[in-house]
């Protein structure tokens, strides 16, 4: 399979409002891919399409070729910019709770990370901080192994430590075979682990590119050429 | 899939609703154990009971029937409330990117809901029989039960549908919340009262509905003329089945049709109008 996500002429209107606008877009698997724009210019709305959280207005969507549903589901893991978990539950039946519904729920794996970071399986998730709250689900979605992983805004609103511990976790837990998108407007921190970006602006694509090729032909960073592109 | 959406909505509904219904059946336990303790109901409701005695008999009574009502509201409303949180909320970004259809996810809270409307029948029930029931009472009603279902084979055919009507509104009434809640999620930033005005426009227009269909179906079937003088029983019977059973079979058509369009309204909104913020 040549892509994972398709979106041909994908069109997304709120009322009068064009969030996303005849956006034609091809990703391939096994990449990282940074999907950078400022607030306001579509990138949530692109991801809530990618899981069925919203329908096109017009064109389509396609994950492996299929319209998003129950299938595509099952193998697109997705983190939300907001705690989704029902909070008076205990991390250890949340983790029961991905296992049960997703196959591909690694739930070792999910114990190991939660080890690491010294979080206690019996805690209830309303008593966690925000950035450990934030960690538990970063820990259940790169737990899955997944073939897409939708991660929007994961590094927004935590402290310089919590970004490094999130990256890392990113690049260490998904599958080789996989995509990541990762939506930002946070490029300096994301920059060092991405294979591509996609610039969205005004609901429009108006870059995708390769980050070798940036800094090779543009003689630039991911960062510097943002700030040009979506300057003021 | 069905089966873990149930069994997980089971175990988050239960947490509270288990409390609630726990804590009825306790206060019915403890009320009646003052009543036995002060010589039985009849005695501790007499005017020839102490004045504490009669006071706090009264207050039980009162509690009684306060805590009953609120626990019966509080199942209904509650079931509504789970169903918006779950999946018109910031929860809603999990329920609705598991790997299950908008059905699976109605069915699968409706039968939750179900069973605690069913659940909550029986232990209000019972707190009922904790607290007053005596020998007596229960000599006549149990023997009542059983004769109850002898009938039930030689009932005529309106009665068995008025049966259904009743067996399925427990349906309609989720539903109808499930449809409140959804069609309450399309107005931005106040999902609630949404929810709430439609509940309240919704029943009024059901009321009248239901009320121009019986007058409609009472005049036509000329059950408004009912006259059974003369008549044996068997005659009387047969005489209002034949007027009875057409009337009760459009209600119930309607009930039906009422469920479905609930139904397939909630279905529609979460599959193409999700507004989570």
């Amino acid at each position: 399979m040549n892509t994972i996500l398709e979106c041909k002429n994908l069109t997304k209107r709120y009322g009068r409002k064009t969030a996303l606008d005849h956006i034609n877009l091809s990703l391939r698997p096994g990449r990282i891919i940074g999907l950078l724009g400022p607030n306001g210019s579509g990138k949530t709305t692109m991801i809530k399409l990618i899981n069925g959280l919203l329908t096109p207005t017009e064109g389509e969507i396609l994950i492996r070729g299929m319209a998003p549903g129950v299938k595509t589901k099952s193998i697109v893991s997705y983190l939300p910019e907001r705690t989704y978990l029902d909070e008076s539950m205990r991390i250890a039946e949340a983790i029961a709770y991905f296992k049960d519904f997703y196959a591909d729920f690694d739930e070792k794996k999910a114990e190991q990370m939660l080890n690491k970071v010294h979080l206690d399986p019996s805690a209830r998730i309303k008593t966690l901080s925000k950035g450990n709250k934030e960690k538990v689900q970063l820990i259940l979605v790169m737990s899955r192994r997944a073939k897409l992983y939708c991660l929007d805004e994961p590094i927004a609103g935590v402290d310089p430590a919590a970004r490094d511990y999130i990256l890392s976790t990113i690049i260490g837990n998904y599958e080789p075979d996989a995509t990541i998108l990762l939506s930002t407007h946070l490029i300096t921190d994301v920059e060092n682990i991405l294979d591509e970006v996609v610039f969205i602006k005004d609901g429009h694509i108006t870059m995708q590119e390769e980050v070798e090729t940036i800094r090779d032909k543009e003689g630039k960073s991911v960062d510097d050429l943002f700030r040009e592109v979506f300057k003021c | 899939m069905l089966g873990k959406l149930f069994k997980q909505e089971w175990r988050s509904i239960s947490k509270l609703l288990l409390v609630l219904h726990g804590f009825i059946l306790i206060f019915a336990i403890l009320s009646r154990i003052f009543f036995e303790a002060s010589g039985g109901f009849d005695v501790a409701t007499s005017a020839g009971a102490g004045k504490i005695v009669s006071v706090i008999a009264a207050l039980l009574i009162f509690f009684t029937v306060l805590i009953l009502f609120c626990a019966a509201m509080f199942t209904s409303v509650y079931i509504g409330y789970r169903f918006y949180k779950n999946v018109f909320t910031e929860q809603g970004y999990l329920t609705n990117t598991l790997p299950v259809t908008p059905t699976q996810i109605i069915v699968s809270k409706g039968l939750t809901g179900l069973l605690w409307t069913v659940i909550d029948l029986i232990v209000l029930a019972a707190a009922l029989l904790i607290m007053f029931a005596t020998g007596e009472f229960m000599s006549v009603l149990l023997p009542a039960f059983g004769r109850f279902f002898q009938y039930l084979s030689a009932l005529p055919a309106f009665c068995w549908i008025f049966l259904i009507m009743l067996l399925l509104s427990p349906f309609l009434t989720i539903l109808h919340l499930y449809f409140c809640v959804a069609v309450g999620s399309l107005v931005p930033n106040h999902k609630i009262l949404g929810a709430i005005g439609v509940y309240i426009i919704s029943y009024v227009a059901i009321q009248i509905l239901s009320t121009f269909v019986l007058a409609l179906s009472g005049i036509g079937f000329g059950v408004a003329n009912i006259d059974t003088t003369g008549m044996t029983g068997a005659e009387a019977t047969y005489y209002l089945g034949n007027l009875l059973t057409p009337m009760f079979l459009i209600i119930l058509l309607c009930e039906i049709i009422a469920t479905l369009v609930c139904f397939f309204v909630t279905k529609y909104i979460m599959t193409k109008k999700l507004n989570l913020e």
